[in-house]
């Protein structure tokens, strides 16, 4: 049982990177940013397709995969969200667009990889076992990847210029222009920073289990269930609650009955925003 | 210090300003009076550069700033306080006023010296400095509003209704403040009011906009001739 829950743990800590980065354009820029996933994805095959197939170190090629990341969270925001809000789109046409880009991104992957799944890892997994308990030692890496990720997340929020920037975007966005805040500036910051966090999300997956075309689509919605259940009105400490409720069903589920996994995470959505309908904007 | 010629603006598909003409003065306070609906509101954010400028020119300090953006605005010595979300709610108070300082107000010492003034003028603040700006009371939350502005140490200052919603005694508060500003500091002050008498104690010079047209420019001693104007009694 503490297997499933160390696993769970390890599952909740993919998706909190990932939600925590959607939760955050979300709340600043009010932009339903369901390429994020697409960004995932991308880290994922870059870091599979350096690794994997060239033989380049792990170093390289993950720092090289979320720098891809960032460059592409960047550029969807730039030549794509950006135009269409100046020409006066709204949410919705913002909306349409980012899964236009999840589209075209899923149709290029599946092409190129012919739906076979991408795995990046060369090497088996080391385990640990702790009272009987058979504990990948990966899963503890991925938690303290997360906790530092999110460590850092916090000082630069609470630190930093930009970070207070971004605190001021959330809380009222007009009168962040109003004091002069360069809002295009937070903005560009805003948008590396989350595309990073899902890129790393993405080569950990990739090194992991692997992915397919579909894995960014997959973990994205997980990580929109876990910020309607976290809620946006504290990024880091909603994320991570919602991940890791996630990530601990998804694994008990995953334990006990495989075949339902999906249904129970997307169960959970419709009955949460029946509920709470107000749940990811409230 | 503010010479504002042939402005025009508004919101989409509709133009409420026509042709607007109004300068003020350095360390002179003007205050604009009219009804609902008149463009004062509207004036103020098309100054600012929250509105886009069909025609004219804005010029601060006899630079041309028709059509600069808000950040470089601000960078120039030109602040706005809207009248409505006008604090950060959730962040706390030095936050609040940290925010108003991340552009144009030099380095963390410059900071620091200026949330001292701030503390200096409005004791209630550094009181409540680590309190989320929600829990303010509307006076304490208008001085938030203004000293937010006060940051970058600005030359003009753009002030939307500061007064509305809050009981007398707080006005006249506040408006002391408003004109300390003026001639302790030196500021200039284009103030939008609805409460004429208050506004007209502090100001040099009244404004009335009508149908977003200037119909009358005077020193603001001539209370008569303005409430005249204002209730259209002429």
């Amino acid at each position: 049982m503490i297997q499933t829950l160390i696993i769970g743990l390890g599952l909740a800590g993919y998706y909190a990177l990932v939600a925590v980065g959607f939760a955050l354009i979300f709340a600043t820029l009010r932009i339903f940013h369901v390429a994020h996933g697409t960004v995932f994805i991308t880290a994922g095959y870059v870091f599979w397709y350096m690794h994997r197939i060239h033989g380049i170190s792990l170093a390289i090629s993950a720092t090289a995969a979320i720098a891809a990341a960032a460059a592409l969270g960047l550029a969807i925001d730039r030549f794509l969200y950006l135009p269409i809000m100046r020409r006066g789109g709204g949410m919705f046409s913002v909306f349409i667009a980012s899964l236009g880009i999840v589209l075209v991104f899923d149709a290029i992957y599946l092409v190129l990889t012919s739906g076979v799944i991408a795995v990046a890892r060369t090497t088996s997994m080391e385990l640990w076992t702790v009272g009987g308990a058979a504990i990948r030692k990966f899963d503890l890496g991925i938690m303290g990847l997360v906790a530092l990720t999110y460590f850092l997340l916090y000082l630069w929020l609470h630190r930093t210029r930009t970070g207070l920037e971004v605190r001021g975007l959330t809380d009222n966005e007009q009168l962040a222009a109003a004091v002069g805040m360069n809002v295009d500036q937070t903005r560009n910051a805003i948008f590396l920073v989350a595309s990073a966090m899902a890129g790393l999300a993405g080569v950990l997956t990739a090194y992991d289990g692997g992915i397919t075309s579909d894995s960014g689509n997959r973990t994205l919605f997980i990580a929109v269930v876990a910020v309607i259940l976290g809620g946006v009105r504290n990024i880091l400490l909603g994320s991570i609650t919602g991940s890791l409720a996630l990530g601990i069903i998804t694994a008990y589920a995953g334990f006990f009955y495989p075949e339902w996994v999906t249904f129970c995470i997307f169960a959970i959505m419709i009955i949460l925003i029946l509920f709470r309908p107000k749940g990811l904007f409230g | 210090m503010l010479d504002i010629r042939g402005l025009r603006s508004g919101y989409r598909n509709y133009e409420v300003l026509q042709d607007i003409d109004l300068t003020v003065a350095e360390g002179e306070i003007v205050c604009l009076l009219g009804h609902n609906g008149a463009g004062k509101s509207t004036l103020l954010k098309a100054i600012f550069g929250l509105l886009p400028v069909t025609g004219g020119e804005v010029n601060v300090a006899g630079r041309d700033m028709t059509h600069a953006r808000a950040f470089d605005k601000v960078a120039m010595g030109l602040r706005f306080v809207p009248q409505e979300g006008n604090v950060f709610p959730n962040l706390p108070v030095e936050d609040n006023l940290r925010l108003g300082a991340v552009k144009g107000a030099g380095g963390p010492a410059a900071v620091a010296r200026n949330i001292r003034e701030v503390y200096g003028m409005f004791p209630i603040l550094q009181e409540r400095r680590d309190q989320p700006a929600r829990v303010l009371s509307g006076g304490e939350r208008q001085m938030l509003a203004v000293s937010i502005a006060l940051m970058t140490e600005p030359k003009v200052l753009l002030l939307d209704e500061p007064s509305a919603g809050l009981a007398p005694i707080i006005v006249a508060q506040l408006f002391e403040r408003v004109r300390l500003l003026r001639d302790q500091m030196g500021k200039t002050v284009l103030l939008v009011e609805q409460n004429v008498t208050e506004a007209l104690k502090i100001s040099n010079r009244t404004c009335i906009l009508e149908e977003g047209r200037v119909v009358y420019t005077g020193p603001s001693t001539e209370k008569d001739a303005i409430v005249r104007k204002l209730w259209r009694l002429d």
